[in-house]
């Protein structure tokens, strides 16, 4: 035990003097002659600097200090102090600073009760004071240092401001801005903005909360005339207890704010915490909130209260992203290292956002630091990572991510997922398809044969430039794409014709590129306007085909191919333009208009020169809305809004009104509710076959054989929040109209040629369930309990009426865990969900065809009849952070779990005939997966 | 009682009978699996089958003997079927298939009425091909001659009508290309879909020598019962039938036909 004190000592030693000094960054100064005891002054120095000073009261009470100060930083007055009183001071993050006398001090003070703790109070002033004005040396150009003072300066009144990020100056989006004591709350807008209008006296204190960061308190006195303020909040700090202050909003990984309806919150910079397979998953985490479905490992899109992923609206930084995953669906395709926030509405949300029947998921980019250049990456057994963020110049920061997957076990493991099972269903060149390639070759060396590289990647960029306090513009870029091979080339042994090869190409690629610029700019203080112009485009590749090069014994090469080549484009060019008006302190008007050109075109051919489908589609879609947030009283809020849009396709005009209310019944019981209509024009068609051919692709709405889906959403729910809890209940009904399923149909083999059939069958649907959520929001175990009970049921006369949605799921329990103990991060979820209804077969018959060849065939029994077994899984993980010199850990490693009891979860079942029998096996989800992730970052 | 009373009941028991009788539908499991192809001129057969347990390793389910099935056309003449074999149901008059019409076929099973009707499509038009002779290349060892050129067969479809084509080798004593496959298909069939033309591909030959190359125009029914259904519980369909209270296919199908002579 001595050696460990003894090295734990020296390390600290070791710390104090290699890094202390370097982390404390502070310009504030002090100024006058002062006369006070060691803890008053560190109390002073604490509200002047910002810094947060812990240190033992009893030891520090009793040294008295005494002496004058002209402009004297804050680092050398503690220096000085310490060292005359032979002291030290242990720097943990660049804002909490620990004074102590020994090294064992340290850990003794960070365990140490709140109540005891030293904490800021009110700072002594010097006995001779200067001049006050100079005194407070603002930590930046728009940081002011408020000043507690009793009497109010100024009433009623109004406070303009910004949030962001103490340590990197990145603005947050979505924070809570409160008038402690008062109705008026405020959230931040995209670019961290908010405005509070009507404050009755100076003497208030804000009081700001947002998702993975520590709780602000902002008193309003001594800004002067200041209207316009910044204020930087720390992220939470995981190393320190974690002490219960009252109305402090919880640091979780996943936020609900309770006046807000359907809608979750995530942090990122929470995420390692979470067990993954393979990287932090962004949409994945969703997954483990009520409402969203869980139990679709081989999709990270969202199903949303019976919804599918195509209504799910994905945003990046405004563009929409249409191909939202990785790996056949097995990764999100956003970087987290890359990302800032994400918002998810459920259901009913506002009319800023359409185009989507059921959900909206809203991630927003990191600008980039604006204070340091930061690097930092992470390596998993599935890909690699890599991020710089860097301030240019004062007015303007990049960020810069990459991730790249490579061909590791757990990447293969996926893959063959995919693959294994389309090998043998893939005729082969040679022969009647029923020789896999490379058999039958026979004699002497045989063919050999190599398989190429498949990959997938994605790349973040973001510009922002702010040269004024007024305008902001930023540029992001993002470009994820997948390159799925599983080619075989098998050259021939030279004895054979020569030589030669054989290449059975069957590769399918994929992806997203997206930008956007947008500018944003506070007119005046109360109009904020952000506008957005932005490009998206979608592709998606499949060839698979076969050619055959053979050197004959003249040496003449030939070549022969045949195969099916298929082609998805769709671009996306969009305008639009989102406005603000505080009205007045109760009125809140949010409007705007948007447009947007969609070019889809799709390809199916054969040989490269028949082209048996080549569909092509261009469509208009552009509109107005307008959201009035009212809150007429304390406790009620309401927002009535309508969205308009036109569609050129169909010519006509389609109208989505909106409604959300909340009303607070006590201070911790929140009633709500909303509803509206919502329309989709563009359709993502899922393939029958997940083994054949690219899985999906896009198609517009055309009125006809595509109609215009729409929706009805109607919600109602209540929260109650008590300090360490929340409770959150809500039930809805959705009413679906118009849904088209599109199916397409090879006929024929690459034996005798294909034909392909188009199938669109129009349907309608209801979807229905409540939703339970019990969220520790706080202390050393935080997590929570969510169930969902649901019934998604589809309606398509071509089915014969009624059957359950592909995505019912009836029952669906989580459990998310996470323990927080020293250095140590464990974190565990369980998810159990009924099993997904699917069509069995009932018997068989063959019949010969016109030519006499038989055909066997499966009757079945209704659609979606049948359910799998339950889908249960339990997946673990544990975070060490082994660098932490700051309150943001700079270096960790991370181990996971996936499916730590090896579930065998079935994801669908396969039908094969052999010998006229119908064998039946299942295809089942991952088992037990490890990862190990190593994440280091410079700052 | 009130005279309006009585009108009820019986009202009432109208809706319960008629009701009933809607609800008397055959379940899945005893459809009876019909299988017959019209052509004008040829003698007509209609094949009866049960279907198969899932486990079954028969080829074919059992035969459905001791049906007495009647085939009606669309000038009112109606014919009863004999039964030839085990389940296989013929009427030899070959001029009772024509090249145009409508065919009803009826049988009782069980209780049940299984019926399905047909419309003889015309004779395709315009049938053609680009050359009277397919070279297939040498594949694998030693010399080598040019590389798989398609003949292109095309006919005219103004209506977007579906064809089919089956290749049929017709040598008394026919080589097989790949000596590798044992005792390949003779007939190789192609639904072609909705298009006016077809390129032939290697795979369309086992044998080389001369084939009849029978082009038919079909019906819809056909090219939907016979295509093939789905493999996963992701992909499953009903297979489609044109038999009412069964499975199967009943369709009238009309040729024309052109040869290729297959040579290496």
């Amino acid at each position: 035990m001595k050696k460990i004190y003894l090295i734990f000592g020296f390390l600290c030693a070791f710390a104090i003097s290699a890094r202390a000094q370097n982390l404390l960054k502070s310009d504030a100064v002090l100024n006058g002659f002062y006369a006070l005891s060691m803890d008053r002054l560190l109390d002073t120095i604490s509200a002047k600097a910002k810094i947060h000073i812990v240190y033992d009261k009893k030891l520090l009470q009793d040294i008295m200090v005494t002496d004058h100060y002209v402009n004297e930083h804050v680092k050398d007055v503690l220096d000085n102090i310490c060292k005359a009183n032979n002291l030290h001071y242990w720097v943990e993050s660049s804002k909490t600073l620990y004074v102590i006398d020994k090294p064992s001090d340290l850990s003794r003070l960070k365990n140490m009760p709140f109540e005891q703790q030293s904490v800021k109070v009110t700072p002594a002033e010097p006995q001779i004071p200067v001049d006050r004005k100079q005194e407070i040396v603002p930590l930046s150009d728009t940081e002011k240092i408020p000043v507690a003072e009793t009497k109010p300066a100024r009433k009623n009144f109004s406070i303009n401001g910004r949030v962001i990020d103490r340590a990197t100056g990145e603005s947050l989006p979505g924070a809570i801005v409160k008038l402690e004591y008062a109705a008026q709350t405020s959230i931040t807008n995209a670019d961290g903005y908010f405005t509070i209008l009507q404050i009755p006296s100076d003497t208030c204190r804000l009081t700001i909360n947002y998702v993975g960061y520590q709780q602000e308190i902002y008193p309003l006195s001594g800004l002067e005339a200041k209207t316009n303020v910044t204020i930087g909040l720390f992220q939470s700090i995981k190393l320190l207890n974690e002490v219960n202050v009252k109305g402090k909003k919880g640091d979780g990984v996943m936020n609900m704010d309770k006046r807000k309806i359907s809608t979750l919150q995530l942090s990122p910079a929470r995420l390692d915490e979470l067990p993954n397979v393979g990287e932090r998953d962004i949409l994945r985490t969703f997954q483990l909130m009520p409402g969203v479905s869980g139990s679709n490992e081989s999709s990270s899109g969202a199903y949303v209260r019976g919804g599918t992923p195509d209504q799910n609206l994905v945003l990046f930084d405004g563009f929409t992203v249409y191909q939202v995953d990785h790996l056949y669906g097995f990764f999100s395709a956003f970087n987290s290292n890359a990302v800032k926030d994400v918002t998810m509405y459920k259901g009913g949300f506002s009319p800023k956002f359409g185009g989507r029947l059921s959900s909206v998921t809203d991630i927003v980019g990191k600008e980039g630091n604006s204070k340091e250049l930061n690097i930092g990456g992470d390596i998993s057994l599935l890909s690699a990572n890599v991020f710089a963020e860097k301030p240019i110049n004062d007015k303007s920061t990049f960020i810069f991510a990459y991730r790249r997957s490579y061909e590791g076990p757990l990447y293969n493991k996926i893959f063959k997922k995919f693959n294994s099972t389309s090998e043998s269903t893939t005729p082969q060149i040679g022969g009647n398809g029923q020789r896999p390639p490379g058999g039958g070759f026979g004699g002497g060396s045989g063919p050999t044969v190599t398989t190429p590289s498949s990959a997938f990647y994605d790349l973040n960029a973001k510009y922002n430039y702010a040269p004024d306090d007024k305008n902001r513009f930023s540029w992001s870029y993002y470009m994820g794409n997948d390159n799925l091979d599983n080619s075989q080339v098998i050259t021939l042994p030279s004895f054979i014709s020569g030589g030669g090869n054989i290449s059975n190409t069957d590769k399918t690629t994929y992806g997203n590129i997206g930008s956007s610029v947008k500018w944003s700019r506070r007119w005046t203080p109360k109009l904020y306007s952000n506008t957005l112009v932005s490009y998206s485009s979608y592709h998606s590749d499949r060839d698979n085909s076969t050619k055959i090069n053979i050197t004959d014994a003249d040496g003449t090469a030939r070549e022969i191919g045949n195969g099916t080549f298929e082609k998805n484009r769709l671009k996306d060019l969009s305008l639009k333009s989102d406005w603000e008006l505080q009205l007045s302190g109760k009125a809140k008007l949010l409007f705007g208009n948007f447009a947007s050109a969609q070019d889809v075109s799709y390809e199916y051919s054969q040989n490269d020169t028949s082209k048996l489908i080549d569909q092509k589609t261009q469509a208009l879609t552009a509109g107005l809305y307008g959201e009035l947030e009212l809150q007429p009283s304390d406790k009620l809020q309401i927002k009535p809004g309508l969205r308009a849009n036109y569609y050129d396709q169909t010519g006509k005009l389609y109208y989505e009104p909106r409604l959300s209310a909340s009303y607070l019944l006590t201070d911790r019981l929140t009633l709500k509710a909303s509803t509206g209509k919502f329309y989709q024009f563009t359709n993502r068609v899922i393939r029958e076959d997940i083994l054949s051919g690219s899985r999906d692709f896009w198609v517009l709405s055309n009125g006809a054989s595509i109609p215009v889906s729409s929706a009805k959403h109607f919600i109602a729910g209540f929260s109650y929040e008590t300090p360490n809890f929340l409770i959150d209940i809500e039930g809805y009904y959705k009413i679906l109209d118009n849904l088209s399923e599109y199916s397409q149909r090879q006929t024929g083999n690459r034996r005798t040629g294909i034909a392909l059939e188009e199938n669109f069958y129009t349907g309608s649907g209801t979807s229905k369930g409540v939703e339970f959520l019990l969220q520790k929001t706080r202390g050393k175990f935080t997590g929570w309990l969510s169930y969902t009970l649901a019934k998604a049921t589809n309606n398509f006369e071509v089915y014969g009426g009624d059957f359950a949605a592909n995505q019912d799921n009836r029952h669906e329990a989580k459990v998310v865990g996470m323990y927080r103990l020293g250095r140590w991060a464990f974190s565990a979820t369980w998810i159990f969900a009924t099993g997904k209804p699917y069509t069995a077969p009932l018997t068989s018959y063959t019949i010969n065809n016109y030519s006499g060849t038989s055909q066997t065939f499966l009757t079945v029994s209704d659609k979606n009849a049948e359910r799998l077994p339950s889908y249960h899984r339990l997946d673990a993980s544990a975070t060490y952070d082994f660098i932490k010199v700051d309150s943001r850990k700079v270096g960790s490693i991370g181990f996971s779990l996936f499916n730590v009891y090896n579930r065998t979860n079935i994801w669908y079942k396969q039908y094969s005939i052999v010998g006229n029998q119908v064998i039946t096996s299942n295809v089942s989800y991952l088992g037990l997966t490890p990862n190990i992730t190593l994440s280091l970052k410079l700052k | 009682m009130k005279k309006t009373d009585y009108i009820f009941i019986i009202f009432a028991l109208i809706l319960l009978i008629g009701c009933k009788k809607e609800t008397e539908e055959i379940s899945t499991y005893n459809k009876p699996v019909v299988e017959a192809y019209l052509i004008p001129g040829m003698p007509l057969q209609v094949k009866v089958y049960y279907q198969k347990y899932l486990q079954d390793t028969i080829t074919y389910g059992y035969p459905v003997t001791g049906l007495k099935p009647r085939v009606l056309d669309g000038s009112g003449n109606s014919v009863a079927l004999t039964e030839t074999n085990s389940g296989v149901y013929t009427y030899s008059d070959p001029s009772f298939v024509k090249a145009s019409g409508n065919y009803t076929l009826n049988f009782d099973l069980d209780g049940y009425q299984i019926s399905a009707e047909t419309t003889m499509p015309d004779k395709p038009k315009n049938f053609r091909v680009s050359s009277s002779q397919q070279q297939i290349p040498t594949m694998g060892l030693g010399s080598s001659s040019g590389t798989f050129t398609p003949v292109i067969f095309s006919w005219l479809n103004p209506s977007s009508a579906y064809y089919m084509i089956s290749f049929q080798n017709i040598e008394a004593y026919p080589t097989t290309i790949n000596s590798r496959v044992t005792s390949p298909a003779l007939n190789v069939e192609v639904l072609a879909g909705q298009t006016s033309s077809y390129q032939t591909q290697q795979a369309n030959f086992n044998y080389l020598g001369l084939h009849r190359v029978l082009l038919f125009h079909i019906n819809k029914e056909y090219n939907d019962a016979l295509k093939a259904s789905g493999e996963t519980s992701l992909s499953l369909n009903t297979p489609y039938t044109n038999v009412k209270n069964g499975l199967g296919i009943f369709t009238a199908m009309q040729a024309d036909t052109l040869y290729l002579s297959v040579y290496r």
